[in-house]
């Protein structure tokens, strides 16, 4: 039996639920998650410092441990206006994890799948890495997400294969209140020298919706990935992500977090660069009102030599919103001529926000160039006054300030079309701030 | 690279100078702790009753602890049944002057360059010495009592003034504040109190120096300073220990209380031994040091140089409670060997409009560890205050580790908080501008440490600041050759 603090399991329900695998490899894996969250000493204490699971795990969730298969009715109704006919993208809807594919349109030459359909090759890529590149040993809702995995996306990049336009991916999720429905995995493999822009949407269709998701990335040689995670929900709902890449010699990740609405958000991100030579790019923006609670976690781990990490996160709170940022980088001895380079940046509208960050660097290596910054402040008043001096009213000003604030991070994107959507959100994120002033 | 190599091996074999020790007659306790060692060592202080209660009430607290286990070290469990917790240097009878002193403890301090005679006015410092578990001398006291400062024993304060201790021992750090402040609750043996009355400016430095001696013997020193309305202290302590294989545990505690503009400058030279170049022995140093700005407009500055200890886990803080109150911090920490440091400052605003600083060098060499680790913590009352924090780290060699951990935490819309810090080695092209202007390598490290921590060494008082280049060009002097 496993327990703690906020989650107690029955195993014996547990196994029957890993019985029920047919997949033998998937069955071992799921054993192996298992046996590591019973063994492993989670340190809950302090990688959970601001973010009390206790108190909203418990009050808002059912513990029992069920998954129910109920989909509701009018589903199509909801979905359809999420729908975007345009070209330039493909679309990828998801309910529950499940690929929808009357709304979804992958060009077949891309394998991009659930779990069930996988071919020969596929599955030989899928037994070879999949379960091994996560964060499982640190974070327990990750182990625990191996176990209780329900659904999955696979996506293989080939050899040398471009994917000329971003997928956009929908995932929907149906069930209320409870903390075992909507667990999902996702598996990434990118071959030598292939592209792919990648941004995906959560979104609860029903209110107190509690979302876990884990995906492992993996970057071969002198692959590039642009990854993109919008989190709008305004459906109460909390969601656990961990995201996890690994990269090989040349290879180069864009990440972006975009968190803007939602009850309770954790992200785990974690980077391992473990050839030479690897560049890796995170970016964040979080923009909070109301009770909002982001929780945004990343690691960068410079394993091999000549590698360089960026990482730059900005965010604004309002309302009785809490912000918190913890941003490692670990240099290891062999990783001599390292670059690493982190900085975060907030600004407290009201009162009753607050911001816990923890920047963290970890250095073995001496050859190295390692920075971090971080500011909390608010918006400069000299400048509000220089715009009004000038004729543009405070609202406006306070507005022209905030954009100018995330601009330094928007600009980095290289899809418009996403560019165009953090754009919007952001605006009526803005309204939204002046509204309570 | 090969000239860089020696230069760091020469460098991380430079060994301890202060590894002497003394044959004392020493009074000491029975090994290991329970409510008898501690009624033992307060009868053999001539304690109060209610002291003795405050002490036994602190064991039971630390009985119900856990060791702490976050710190970036790593040591063995440390047996605390193993450990003396007195011991005191032998004397007949306590000393009424320097001539009453035995002259085998006149002569260590001698050679710790340490003038304790009154003679030698020209210094013009203030020392209370402390060897072991009890004070043994304290200097220039006559003439600071007629400004109504005192500076004395812990010990001596206890019977004297008994009211201003019971009133301020425990307020700043209270026994359950963490497992080692309750250890030293429990079992301190003596230390240095000060009291500065209202409106007075001290007219010089007070100092401590405080000396393991005795084999198997824990260090538990306490000290209290007290800086009323309007006054200021400057305050020196240093520290050294023979060279032993066995590891010493130091925990000490520091309370500082600053009342209405009043001001408190509080310097450390920190040189316990650290061990031998295979990492065996040195002294395990525990430390709590806090002070609050209680008053309005109160300032308190924390400046301290480690270079020595096995293990250091020490966190100066500032509690700046009163409107517009400051709180600095300034360190340079250097490990070297096997040495671990885990150090750092917490800044707690809870006054409006107040200000803190934190600035923290760092440099490892050899096979050391070397973390900061830090706080700032802003209330939501704590209206337009401000903190800038930086930590560097300087890393000599590619076995050592630097590592920051800070923790930062704003609750309200009105304040300012920045923190930056950079880990990088001597750059090749500063080394190679001082060559190209006749500068050899050796000096040229010399010079670009030295600059680099130039700024915390230049918050030292004079006396100070001198001894501590010496211990940095001392530490240096390894490297050139």
């Amino acid at each position: 039996m496993f327990k703690s603090d906020s989650l107690t399991l029955d195993s014996k329900k547990i196994k029957d639920f890993i019985n029920k695998e047919s997949n033998p490899f998937l069955k071992k894996s799921r054993n192996n998650f298992l046996k590591k969250l019973g063994e492993k000493k989670f340190n809950i204490k302090e990688e959970y410092k601001y973010t009390p699971l206790k108190q909203s795990l418990e009050k808002k969730f059912s513990l029992e441990f069920k998954i129910d298969k109920n989909i509701p009715s009018n589903i199509e109704k909801k979905i359809l206006p999420y729908i975007v006919n345009d070209n330039s993208v493909y679309q990828i809807i998801t309910l529950d994890g499940k690929i929808i594919k009357k709304f979804s349109n992958i060009p077949s030459k891309i394998s991009f799948k659930n779990f069930e359909e996988l071919d020969k090759k596929e599955k030989k890529i899928l037994h070879q890495y999949f379960g091994e590149n996560d964060d499982s040993d640190s974070d327990v809702f990750s182990a625990l997400n191996g176990v209780l995995w329900s659904k999955g996306l696979f996506i293989y990049i080939k050899k040398n294969q471009i994917v000329d336009n971003p997928i956009i991916i929908n995932n929907f999720y149906t069930s209320e209140r409870n903390i075992f429905s909507s667990q999902l995995r996702n598996f990434i493999f990118m071959e030598k020298n292939s592209k792919l822009s990648i941004c995906e949407l959560d979104c609860a269709l029903a209110s107190n919706n509690f979302n876990s998701n884990v995906t492992e990335i993996i970057l071969e040689e002198r692959s590039e990935l642009d990854y993109f995670k919008i989190q709008n929900d305004k459906n109460n709902s909390t969601s656990f992500n961990s995201t996890n890449i690994k990269q090989k010699r040349n290879s180069i990740s864009n990440t972006f977090t975009f968190s803007f609405s939602g009850d309770m958000i954790r992200n785990n991100l974690n980077i391992s660069l473990i050839d030479e030579s690897c560049y890796c790019n995170m970016y964040g923006i979080y923009a909070l009102n109301d009770d909002s609670h982001v929780d945004n976690h990343t690691s960068v781990d410079h394993i091999q030599k000549n590698s360089i990490s960026n990482e730059h996160y900005k965010g604004i709170m309002n309302g009785n919103s809490n912000g918190v940022f913890n941003g490692k980088i670990f240099v290891r001895k062999e990783a001599q001529k390292t670059n690493a380079f982190q900085s975060n940046n907030n600004i407290i509208l009201s009162d009753n926000a607050k911001i816990n960050t923890k920047p963290q660097l970890e250095i073995w290596a001496d050859d190295v160039k390692c920075s971090h910054g971080c500011t909390t402040g608010q918006l400069d008043e000299n400048a509000i006054f220089y715009l009004q001096s000038r004729g543009i009213n405070k609202d406006k000003a306070v507005s022209i300030l905030i954009n100018a604030f995330f601009d330094e991070i928007i600009q980095k994107i290289n899809q418009n079309i996403i560019k165009d959507k953090v754009h919007k959100i952001l605006s009526s994120k803005i309204e939204s701030y002046l509204n309570e002033h | 690279m090969s000239e860089e190599s020696k230069i760091i091996k020469e460098f991380t074999s430079k060994e301890y100078e202060h590894g002497w020790s003394v044959n004392l007659e020493a009074d000491e306790a029975p090994i290991g702790i329970n409510d008898d060692i501690i009624k033992f060592i307060s009868k053999k202080k001539e304690e109060p009753r209610w002291l003795l209660e405050w002490r036994l009430e602190a064991f039971q607290i630390f009985k119900k602890m856990e060791e702490p286990d976050w710190a970036n070290l790593n040591y063995p469990k440390i047996d605390f049944q193993k450990i003396k917790y007195y011991s005191a240097p032998k004397q007949k009878k306590s000393p009424k002057s320097l001539n009453d002193v035995d002259p085998e403890l006149i002569k260590t301090f001698n050679r710790l360059g340490i003038s304790l005679n009154e003679q030698k006015k020209l210094t013009g410092v203030a020392v209370d010495a402390v060897i072991d578990s009890v004070s043994v001398a304290t200097t220039f006291k006559d003439k600071l009592l007629e400004l109504g400062i005192i500076f004395c024993s812990f010990s001596e304060a206890v019977k004297e003034h008994p009211k201003l201790v019971k009133k301020y021992l425990g307020t700043v750090i209270p026994r359950n504040d963490n497992y080692f402040s309750a250890l030293n609750s429990a079992v301190f043996t003596d230390g240095s109190f000060c009291y500065i009355p209202k409106g007075i400016r001290c007219p010089m430095e007070l100092s401590t120096y405080f000396r393991i001696n005795a084999a198997n013997t824990g260090q538990f020193e306490r000290t209290l300073i007290i800086a009323e309305d309007s006054s200021y202290v400057s305050y020196l302590e240093g520290c050294t220990a023979p060279m032993r294989d066995e590891n010493q545990l130091h925990a000490a505690v520091v309370e500082i209380f600053a009342a209405k503009n009043a001001e408190v400058k509080y310097s450390t030279v920190q040189n316990w031994y650290p061990g031998d170049e295979n990492g065996k022995g040195g002294i395990y140093n525990f430390v709590t040091k806090r002070g609050i700005c209680f008053g309005n407009n109160s300032k308190i500055s924390w400046t301290q140089v480690e270079t020595g200890s096995a293990v250091t886990w020490k966190y100066p803080s500032c509690i700046l409670k009163g409107d517009n109150s400051v709180g600095e911090f300034y360190s340079v920490a250097v490990t070297n060997n096997y040495q671990q440091a885990d150090t750092g400052s917490k800044m707690i605003h809870i006054g409006k409009n107040s200000k803190s600083k934190i600035i923290s060098k760092g440099i490892s060499a050899g096979f050391s560890q070397n973390s900061y680790r830090g706080q700032v913590k802003i209330m939501k009352r704590a209206k337009n205050s401000r903190n800038f924090s930086q930590c560097d780290s300087l890393l000599l060699g590619n076995k050592c580790g630097a590592h920051t951990f800070p923790y930062i935490d704003v609750e309200n819309k009105s304040s300012l908080v920045e923190h930056e810090a950079t880990t990088s080695k001597i750059g090749e092209d500063q080394i190679f501008y001082c060559l190209q202007r006749g500068i050899d390598e050796e000096n040229a490290i010399a010079l670009i440490v030295n600059g680099y921590a130039k700024e915390v060494l230049k918050q030292l008082p004079m006396e100070f600041s001198v001894e501590a280049q010496k211990l940095l060009s001392l530490t240096l002097e390894g490297s050139v050759g």
